[in-house]
């Protein structure tokens, strides 16, 4: 789909100097176009002229344009010369007007500046390099080369085209021997002579337009001063800053044009566009403000967001965790939202502010009172709104084990459980959906409404509380379960699947650990892989008896990342089926229950290549055949092992 | 009063101190006497761009008459590219009025509408390079990049012919 462009100041200059649909300077009679060009300078008939075949027919070649010329010539600032016969006007304006290479130096001159001889091209610079073309006049002369030096038409100063000089050189010794194709030497002189009044007419025309050239060097920085100096009076006169003035596009392109034109700034000439500058400061003087005014709110939300994450990172840090809402509802708060949105307040001192005590308390009071609501609300959800603690004993309904929330938005995203994020009660306030884009995030309003109890955690959690003979409204309940051991036994799963707490309703993994595992995203939660999970609670002989490895938390998500290496861990055949290799394993158990755990590891390595259910593959592979073979369609780290090489 | 046809049927009724500001219709109205009913036909102009020359004639009639034989004012009159705050204004219309308004004024012989018609299109012209005048005026580049080329070569010119 086409993107519509948008408009822009640029735009709206170009429309307004937007040329016409069809040429219609050039259907203009030709003594409309003499009567034109006659008030402009030499510079712009040329110009013209080599615009179309039309204008190179009608300037160029047509003799009856030399009257154009000769006006435009007239008319240009200080007057530049009459030609001597050897030029045409055209060749005349083109030589005074164009840039063009030197033949002394190498390098190009940017503007005119005239040699001794008009015929070359020659800049005047202390760091050019003679070229081999050129001939520079000996200090001890031959006769013949004094002779021939008055004849031959120089360079500049001393030097002479080397072609040039050679030829003449030759020629007269040509005479002088008599071989010369003019027989008579009286002749020769003669046509030698006429050369010598040409030069010299030549060399003062020279003189004339290296003064003209200096002049027009003058007179363009007098008006440019001078022009300058106007706009400069007639900005303080009317309240202007003079840097406003120049940036307006239309002021500069005035200004601009009467330096280029030569010609000097007149006030009825700037009032006409005074309307359209004024205008333009305005709008640039509004755009400065906007801008700045965006920077400085970018700059206050960049602020505003530190703190937040400070007082994150400070509440993590705590025994109890400090409840704080999302990015986004934290900056709908009064105090926040009140320094963030305040419009020209400066975000050094909104800095400062927010390291003051009582800005502080003022923050801690609103998010207290939103925590308090927010508490309230989920107390409802659990259906636990008149609790009220009595016992020190007892837990906050929201401090169980048991409270445990999916969020019905993600719910609602997604059909895949693992990515929807298993939450406690803190997690919940701070919960921002990930499925959202930031501009949906911006509009999309949290509220607990949008949260449920996550059952299959929460009846998972009832049942392992009773195996441990522990109530869930009991402090007690939260050391009872050795959230970092595996020793819950999944009964619903084939193999023999141990995890521990954490991945059973899905707590999170701390920062640190986080790190470890590449996949963030991913929920571990093995609750939800079966309707309805039972479970057995092993002692620590029963964990040390285990036949394999511990699920290794994360793999399937790292195998799946984004990250550029995992194709490449996807494709080593390291991964093996866990289904296969337990069943394996119990049919094996009873004469190897005192087999050490790595020794089971080590022997497991062994055996890949002779048995063919314990086949080391691909992760693909092991997904494929989890498919075909255990009718898992979505593969999760409890049905897969990875043999690393170092084991 | 004075009645005025334009090409395309429409009929203006002007003073006649406005329409002497032309010469073309000085002269006619000096041919047709004091007869008010005589329709004056202006055959290559039509009503818009006519009732823009009035605009400029009604603004300028009481403005003194250039004389033919004066050669000196008229010369340092064209030398001069200045237009004036009004006449900036006036003429600030988009390229194929402006052109319309030139070949008007040339054709009704009005000398300063004519003079701030091509100062204005000079004014447009100065300072700028070939690629910028083809671009401002739609003028289509017909050389052949040889021809270009050529063109390109500052010397081409500066040679002697």
């Amino acid at each position: 789909m086409a993107r519509k462009k948008r408009k822009t100041q640029h735009d709206t200059t170009d429309a307004d100097m937007s040329p016409p649909k069809r040429d219609l300077i050039s259907t203009l009679p030709w003594e409309l176009i003499a009567e034109i060009l006659s008030m402009t300078t030499p510079k712009e008939v040329l110009a013209l002229a080599r615009c179309s075949r039309h204008f190179c027919d009608s300037l160029v070649i047509n003799p009856r344009s030399k009257c154009i010329w000769e006006s435009a010539r007239m008319h240009c600032r200080p007057k530049i010369p009459d030609p001597t016969p050897n030029f045409t006007e055209p060749a005349y304006a083109a030589y005074i007007f164009d840039g063009g290479p030197c033949e002394m130096y190498r390098a190009m001159r940017e503007r005119s500046l005239l040699g001794s001889y008009f015929r070359f091209r020659t800049i005047a610079t202390k760091s050019g390099r003679s070229r081999e073309k050129v001939f520079r006049f000996p200090d001890t002369p031959s006769k013949e080369e004094f002779v021939v030096k008055d004849w031959v038409i120089g360079l500049e100063g001393e030097h002479f085209r080397k072609s040039d000089f050679l030829q003449a050189l030759s020629e007269y010794r040509r005479l002088r021997q008599g071989k010369s194709r003019i027989n008579r030497e009286h002749h020769y002189y003669m046509l030698r002579k006429k050369c010598v009044y040409r030069k010299r007419a030549i060399l003062v025309l020279s003189g004339s337009l290296l003064d003209w050239t200096s002049q027009r060097a003058e007179l363009a920085i007098v008006i440019k001063k001078g022009n300058l100096g106007v706009l400069e009076r007639l900005a303080l006169l009317e309240g202007w800053d003079l840097t406003g003035v120049l940036n307006s596009p239309t002021c500069n392109e005035f200004y601009k044009w009467h330096n280029r034109a030569l010609e000097y700034v007149q006030l009825r000439n700037f009032n006409v566009i005074k309307s359209d500058i004024e205008a333009e400061i305005m709008k640039q003087a509004k755009k400065r403000a906007r801008t700045k005014e965006e920077q400085a709110y970018s700059k206050r939300r960049e602020l505003m967001a530190q703190e937040y994450y400070r007082r994150k990172s400070i509440g993590s840090s705590r025994s109890k965790p400090v409840i704080l809402p999302n990015l986004n509802v934290f900056r709908r708060q009064s105090m926040i939202k009140l320094l963030q949105n305040r419009r020209g307040s400066d975000p050094d001192k909104l800095a400062s502010s927010l390291r003051h005590p009582s800005t502080r308390r003022m923050i801690d009071d609103d998010l207290s009172f939103w925590g308090s609501k927010a508490n309230f609300e989920f107390k409802k959800i659990l259906g636990a709104d008149d609790f009220f603690q009595i016992s020190k004993k007892k837990l906050d309904p929201l401090e169980k084990l048991t409270a445990r929330f999916i969020c019905t938005r993600c719910l609602d995203h997604t059909s895949d459980e693992s990515k929807i994020p298993p939450l406690d009660f803190r997690e919940a306030c701070a919960h921002q959906c990930k499925h959202l884009t930031k501009k949906q995030r911006a509009r999309t309003t949290w509220s607990p409404k949008q949260f449920i109890p996550d059952q299959k955690a929460i009846c998972a959690t009832r049942k392992l509380l009773a195996l441990l003979n522990v109530s869930e409204d009991l402090r007690e309940s939260l050391q009872k379960i050795d959230a970092n051991h595996n020793r819950i036994l999944c009964r619903n799963c084939d193999g023999k699947t141990v995890m521990n707490f954490r991945a059973m309703v899905g707590i999170r993994l701390s920062i640190s650990a986080l790190h470890r595992v590449m996949a963030i995203n991913q929920q571990q939660r093995h609750s939800h892989r079966h309707e309805d999970m039972d479970m057995e609670f092993l002692t620590p002989q029963q964990v040390k008896k285990l036949p394999s490895q511990p699920i290794q938390w994360g793999l399937c998500a790292e195998l799946t990342s984004m990250a550029k290496s995992a194709p490449r861990k996807a494709e080593l055949k390291i991964y093996g089926c866990r289904h296969c290799l337990q069943q394996d394993d119990l049919e094996q158990e009873p004469a190897e229950d005192k087999m050490d755990l790595d020794e089971r590891n080590s022997r497991t390595k062994k055996s890949d290549k002779g048995d063919k259910r314990l086949r080391l593959m691909s992760f693909h592979g092991t997904r494929c055949h989890v498919l075909q073979s255990h009718g898992i369609s979505r593969l999760s780290d409890e049905d897969i092992f990875r043999v690393d090489s170092e084991a | 009063m004075v009645i005025i046809r334009t090409a395309d049927k429409e009929k203006f009724t002007v003073d006649r101190d406005v329409a002497e500001c032309s010469v073309l219709l000085k002269n006619l109205l000096e041919d047709v006497g004091e007869n008010e009913e005589e329709e004056i036909p202006v055959q290559n102009i039509n009503s818009s761009v006519f009732r823009k020359v009035l605009e400029w004639c009604e603004h300028h009639k009481n403005d003194p008459r250039p004389a033919s034989d004066d050669s000196a004012a008229e010369e340092s009159r064209r030398r001069t590219t200045d237009i004036s705050e009004w006449d900036q204004k006036f003429i600030a219309v988009d390229q194929e009025m402006l052109f319309e308004i030139i070949l008007a004024a040339n054709y009704l012989d009005i000398k300063p509408l004519l003079d701030v018609g091509c100062k204005t299109v000079a004014n447009m012209i100065k300072g700028k390079t070939p690629e910028e005048i083809r671009k401002l005026f739609n003028i289509t580049n017909d050389f052949t990049p040889e021809e270009e080329a050529q063109i390109r070569r500052e010397n081409e010119w500066a040679e002697d012919r």
